[in-house]
């Protein structure tokens, strides 16, 4: 029988508007905020087709389940296998989940327009897997239980599975689902792979206890030795994988870089603002040169928007919309530490991070109001207190208060206006 | 002989049972299976569809045995089985239904396609081709059902009470449809509907509880005593009486067929 006639009986079809419509109003609330990089757009894309198909589709599995039931299929002494006849049934459902992805994809390209690269294949195919397997689950369940049960409980349990993890302390269950949040990665970041691998740990189980349940004879010992032990296999490999990770499945990332040279140092931004290398070297060179030149420090041989390895090489970001003023502030506030000492209560050292910031940005070459506008009026009045000093006391000051960011022993000074 | 059962033993739940040895071996051609209800027609006809599957014992046609690993699928496409309830699929109509069945048969999804008219033109509802089975009437169903079994052109063709609850006019047309499947192929028919057996089938099987109490030509059954008792009929054949006729059980002879019958009758 033709596909299209297959696929005009299906109840995916029919629920395809619903489906869209649901995934616009998910995506159309994030599509905005969508950092300038393709793997950010694809988890956006992948989230939302999660969300608004994994449900759908598992409810369409367990009406195309319950009708093979009570179409007798499972006795009808059928010559083709019952992968197969899974396979058929799954065909249009597929159908609806991989328009849906397509339908963020396009949705996403609007909004990525002129930004070079790539959807990510494996976030999206994670995506599909994640789908597929709630959709067999959807058939499992078809063909146990009357539609009028089996519905609801595939679309409400598997959205709750899908949504409800992100209200969880416990971080870890979040990175199982495949629903990923709606957000990864801001571009100096990239998807922590370990998160992806539970994710299609998880489905692949799901899918394939569903199968088996599905699909299984009578008295038929080996499917239920799968049914039983696939979940503890699931649960066995994916948690070690993702339960000391954080809220957010993000690693720094380490390449993608797009340099070039400008004035003897090199210059280097992510490949996705290779357009803007030019403009932001034009910035961040003469910026590093009067930080080295303020501070102390050693000039800079390299200037990059990737991991900073050492003393010669700082760091800077020129994200898309970014002034100059923001370049500078990137590039100097980069010469603090990112994170605090761990340290008692009562440590004060945090008082100077402000200050710092504001110095070292005005250094930089940073204008007044855009350094008031970051670091707020006390910060830039303590800053421009210490620039009123000589050179060689603004150098001690400056020192003495980048110890106190990383020390536990050393106390700020001067850092608050009397 | 198309269908044999060698020792087949089944039961649906662990402990009751529904043969205990079952040894028969179906002739050739159009072959009739009466009996009492709850004798095990409809399972003789599940277990000869391969849908269920003996716990002891083996199915076979033409030596074909379909729990060999690697047979069902053939055994499958050879054998078309019509239950006695015809469930299509919610929101198919006629003809996608019996293209469905014969996908499932094995038949690739175009030639299931385009044989799926035929089949339903073969059972004389080609008209009724592309309404939804859900506004069928029964006898109707039971033609898209007949119709299922028919288009991947089966050797053998085994249906489950077709005529029970059809009005006279069914019944007739579907016994002219049933005598001209049976000039393509084996046929075998569970039925309770004993009418003109003799102008309808070559032979008759006559099952009472787990046992064949006669396998032979429809001709040699009026000669067999106490089968009115299970038939419920004076005259299951149409051609005479079966009151006082024929020797007692054990005497039924069936030209050709296997030894293993005599021990049942």
């Amino acid at each position: 029988m033709p596909l299209r006639r297959w696929a005009r009986s299906s109840a995916a079809v029919l629920a395809l508007p619903v489906l869209m419509a649901y995934l616009f109003f998910v995506m159309s609330r994030s599509v905005d905020v969508l950092e300038d990089n393709w793997l950010s757009a694809t988890v956006l894309v992948s989230s939302a087709a999660v969300l608004a198909a994994g449900p759908v589709c598992a409810a369409a599995g367990a009406w195309e389940g319950a009708r093979l039931a009570r179409g007798g299929v499972d006795g009808a002494a059928a010559a083709r296998s019952r992968a197969a006849v899974l396979a058929w049934s799954l065909l249009p459902i597929l159908g609806a989940a991989l328009v849906a992805l397509l339908g963020g994809l396009a949705l996403a390209g609007v909004a990525m327009a002129g930004v070079p690269g790539l959807p990510d294949p494996l976030v999206l195919a994670v995506a599909l897997l994640v789908i597929v397997a709630w959709t067999l689950a959807g058939f499992a369940a078809g063909r146990h239980l009357h539609p009028l049960v089996g519905v609801p409980l595939l679309l409400v349990g598997t959205w709750l599975w899908l949504a409800y993890p992100a209200a969880l302390e416990t971080f870890w269950v979040r990175h199982l689902t495949g629903n990923n949040l709606g957000f990864c990665c801001e571009t100096h970041t990239v998807y922590d792979q370990r998160a992806l691998y539970a994710q299609a740990v998880v489905a692949g189980c799901l899918a394939g206890a569903a199968f088996l349940v599905w699909s299984r004879r009578r008295g038929a010992r080996l499917a239920w030795a799968g049914i039983a032990g696939l979940p503890l296999l699931a649960v066995a490999v994916a948690v070690p994988l993702v339960r000391d990770m954080g809220p957010e499945a993000q690693v720094p990332r380490t390449s993608g870089l797009a340099c070039g040279r400008s004035d003897g140092v090199e210059v280097c931004v992510w490949r996705e603002r290779e357009k803007r290398l030019g403009t932001a070297a034009l910035i961040a060179v003469p910026g590093a040169r009067r930080l080295a030149a303020a501070t102390g420090l050693p000039a800079p041989r390299r200037v990059t928007e990737g991991p900073a390895t050492g003393g010669d090489s700082w760091r800077f970001a020129a994200p898309p919309g970014a002034k100059p003023d923001d370049v500078l502030f990137g590039l100097a506030t980069s010469l603090l530490p990112a994170e605090p000492p761990v340290c008692g209560p009562g440590w004060s050292g945090a008082d100077a991070y402000g200050p710092l910031s504001a110095w070292l940005a005005l250094k930089a070459g940073a204008g007044q109001d855009a350094v008031e506008r970051r670091t707020g009026p006390r910060s830039l009045g303590a800053a421009r207190r210490a620039l009123a000093r000589p050179e060689a006391a603004q150098v001690r000051w400056f020192r003495h208060n980048l110890d106190a960011l990383r020390r536990c022993d050393v106390a700020p000074s001067e850092v608050t206006l009397p | 002989m198309p269908i044999s059962f060698h020792g087949c033993a089944f039961g649906h739940r662990r402990g009751s049972h529904v043969f205990t040895r079952l040894d028969l071996d179906v002739p050739a051609g159009r072959t009739a299976l009466i009996g009492p209800n709850g004798c095990g027609k409809s399972t003789l006809l599940a277990l000869a569809a391969s849908a269920l599957r003996p716990r002891r014992g083996r199915v076979s046609y033409q030596g074909l045995d379909p729990f060999r690993r690697g047979n069902l699928a053939r055994y499958r496409a050879l054998v078309g089985w019509m239950p006695q309830g015809v469930r299509p699929l919610p929101g198919l109509t006629a003809r996608e239904q019996v293209g469905y069945a014969g996908w499932l048969k094995g038949m690739s999804r175009g030639n299931a396609w385009r044989r799926s008219l035929e089949a339903l033109e073969t059972v004389e509802l080609g008209a009724l081709a592309d309404t939804r089975c859900a506004e069928l009437s029964g006898g109707q169903l039971r033609r898209v059902g007949l119709a299922q079994t028919l288009v991947h052109d089966a050797e053998v063709v085994l249906l489950d009470e077709p005529t029970a609850g059809l009005d006279p006019e069914q019944r007739e047309r579907f016994r002219r449809i049933v005598a001209r499947i049976g000039e393509r192929g084996h046929l075998i028919v569970s039925t309770h509907d004993t009418a003109e057996l003799a102008r309808t089938y070559d032979s008759v099987v006559v099952l009472d509880r787990d046992r064949v109490r006669y396998a032979g030509p429809v001709a040699g059954l009026d000669s067999v005593a106490g089968l009115d008792s299970v038939t419920g009929l004076d005259s299951v054949t149409g051609l005479g009486s079966t009151t006082g006729l024929g020797a007692g059980p054990g005497a039924v002879a069936w030209p050709g067929a296997a030894a293993g019958i005599a021990g049942e009758v």
